[in-house]
């Protein structure tokens, strides 16, 4: 469904993504697991068109988002663009809901707007996701009113109201305490449940495990393995045990 | 202090009326300076934060001449450039009849000029001051350049600028007394331009005190209005 070969990417002088390609299947969870500043959620960022890539090819179903032509770098028209992203939800760390709207509003505005469809069809829609997401009485209150938790569902929702194809989550639960992180990630796995196509940045190595179809760990820019998260995590790589084995550490001290 | 003018029933409603002809004019500088600047400031504000340099560098240039020179001067120079024009069609357009509508007009014109450059600087302001994830947020909802800033942006960069907005409004106010330094025709003078005459006419300083009360009162309705909008836009944080 997804498709990305060869990305790379540059910050300045900073080489950020060293030739990224990942192929992510309908109807899969992929957990892109690494240590910060491996370029996982720069990755995803590029998937998103929120950054552009220096090179490499992507492409969503058989729309080609960018290919190199002659050695460079070449994007799809605007139309083509917008198409895609259309057909991708985002999950933001900061939620990054819209201050001065209430969560309806937050969850029909785009569908209204943007995909055109009659006010009572987006409501009704939205009705139905916030329902999905466990905040059928929230549907008047302003963001501010929410805890991180509430939030991040409700952006979730938000995603989803626009019917994607595919989910992308960077980092969802990063800002979240651990109750909080519970909700967000059990309405996740809802959605992995139902078939959803997604890719999760995440530090949570339960759900990566857990929950996903496949992990793939990047390092410093690279994908170091991409496999079965049984398989993974008892990888041989030695990088791959070095950072599991933090987090085993990790697990140990908090308990 | 002796009060001649306010002990004397007849001379009073003689210049209160004379004084109250100032109000209109006063007030139409104010509104049509709002109307005209604001959205010209929120358009300067865009292309100055634009990374294209080449509607960048002017607009700040703009910007630059516009709050480096008094207010009274870019009047007096843009009324005499202009009148100085054969009044073409366009003109006449823009500006009106020469004698009947040109002085007011280009007073208004160019109090939003030079109101907008402020107000431009008070929004890039705003505009920087909305988290980078807004835009990110809309952009991947699929929304265009034009409905992220006018349905995300503007609405919350409205809500930070309020502050500095009320204050600009309130100088906007007492501003409209440098409109005099036009020869305007006699119902289109401001009220402290009437007042000046009557001082001398009157040998009195009672039609300033009048003057005085005037710009408290409008400036009070314009505090509370600012105030008023304010707590309109605290319904969120």
């Amino acid at each position: 469904m997804l498709s990305a070969k060869d990305i790379y990417k540059k910050f300045g002088q900073t080489e950020v993504l060293k030739g990224v390609s990942l192929t992510v299947n309908a109807g899969e969870t992929v957990a892109l697991i690494g240590q910060s500043g491996s370029g996982k959620s720069t990755f995803l960022r590029c998937m998103n068109q929120l950054e552009k890539v220096d090179a490499g090819e992507i492409a969503l179903d058989n729309m080609k988002m960018c290919e190199m032509k002659n050695g460079k770098i070449e994007y799809a028209n605007a139309k083509t663009l917008r198409e895609i992203t259309l057909k991708m939800g985002m999950v933001f760390q900061s939620f990054n809901l819209f201050p001065h709207m209430s969560v309806l509003k937050n969850l029909i505005d785009a569908p209204i707007h943007v995909k055109k469809i009659s006010k009572d069809e987006a409501i009704q829609k939205a009705r139905e996701m916030l329902n999905k997401v466990g905040l059928s009485d929230k549907e008047n209150a302003y963001p501010y009113q929410l805890s991180g938790g509430q939030a991040q569902r409700v952006a979730i929702a938000r995603a989803l109201c626009m019917q994607p194809d595919i989910m992308c989550f960077d980092e969802p639960t990063s800002a979240l305490d651990p109750m909080l992180t519970k909700e967000v990630l059990s309405v996740m796995r809802d959605l992995a449940r139902e078939k959803m196509t997604m890719i999760v940045v995440t530090h949570e190595m339960e759900f990566a495990r857990d929950v996903s179809d496949r992990v793939v760990f990047m390092e410093n820019g690279k994908i170091i393995q991409d496999a079965p998260p049984k398989k993974l995590f008892s990888s041989k790589n030695e990088r791959v045990q070095r950072f599991l084995g933090l987090w085993e550490e990790e697990k140990q001290n908090a308990t | 202090m002796e009060f001649r003018i306010f002990t004397d029933p007849v001379a009073l409603q003689k210049l209160l009326l004379t004084l109250a002809g100032g109000i209109l004019p006063t007030v139409r500088i104010f509104v049509f300076t709002i109307l005209l600047s604001v959205p010209l400031g929120i358009l300067l504000a865009a292309g100055r934060v634009s990374k294209l340099k080449i509607i960048k560098a002017p607009i700040s240039l703009y910007i630059y001449i516009i709050r480096s020179t008094p207010l009274m001067l870019q009047l007096l120079f843009a009324y005499f450039l202009v009148s100085q024009l054969t009044w073409s069609p366009l003109l006449q357009f823009i500006f009106g009849d020469k004698r009947a509508d040109f002085p007011m007009r280009c007073i208004i014109y160019m109090f939003s000029l030079n109101y907008a450059a402020y107000f431009a600087e008070i929004f890039r302001g705003g505009i920087q001051a909305i988290p980078v994830g807004q835009k990110e947020a809309a952009k991947v909802l699929g929304m265009s350049r034009a409905q992220s800033f006018f349905r995300i942006q503007l609405p919350q960069i409205f809500k930070t600028v309020m502050p500095s907005l009320t204050n600009e409004l309130v100088t906007l106010v007492k501003d409209t007394s440098i409109a005099k330094v036009i020869a305007v025709s006699l119902d289109n003078r401001t009220i402290l331009h009437l007042a000046e005459k009557q001082v001398s006419a009157l040998a009195s300083i009672e039609p300033y005190i009048l003057v005085l009360v005037f710009f408290l009162l409008f400036n009070g309705i314009v505090e509370q209005g600012c105030k008023w909008i304010e707590r309109k836009m605290n319904y969120y944080r």
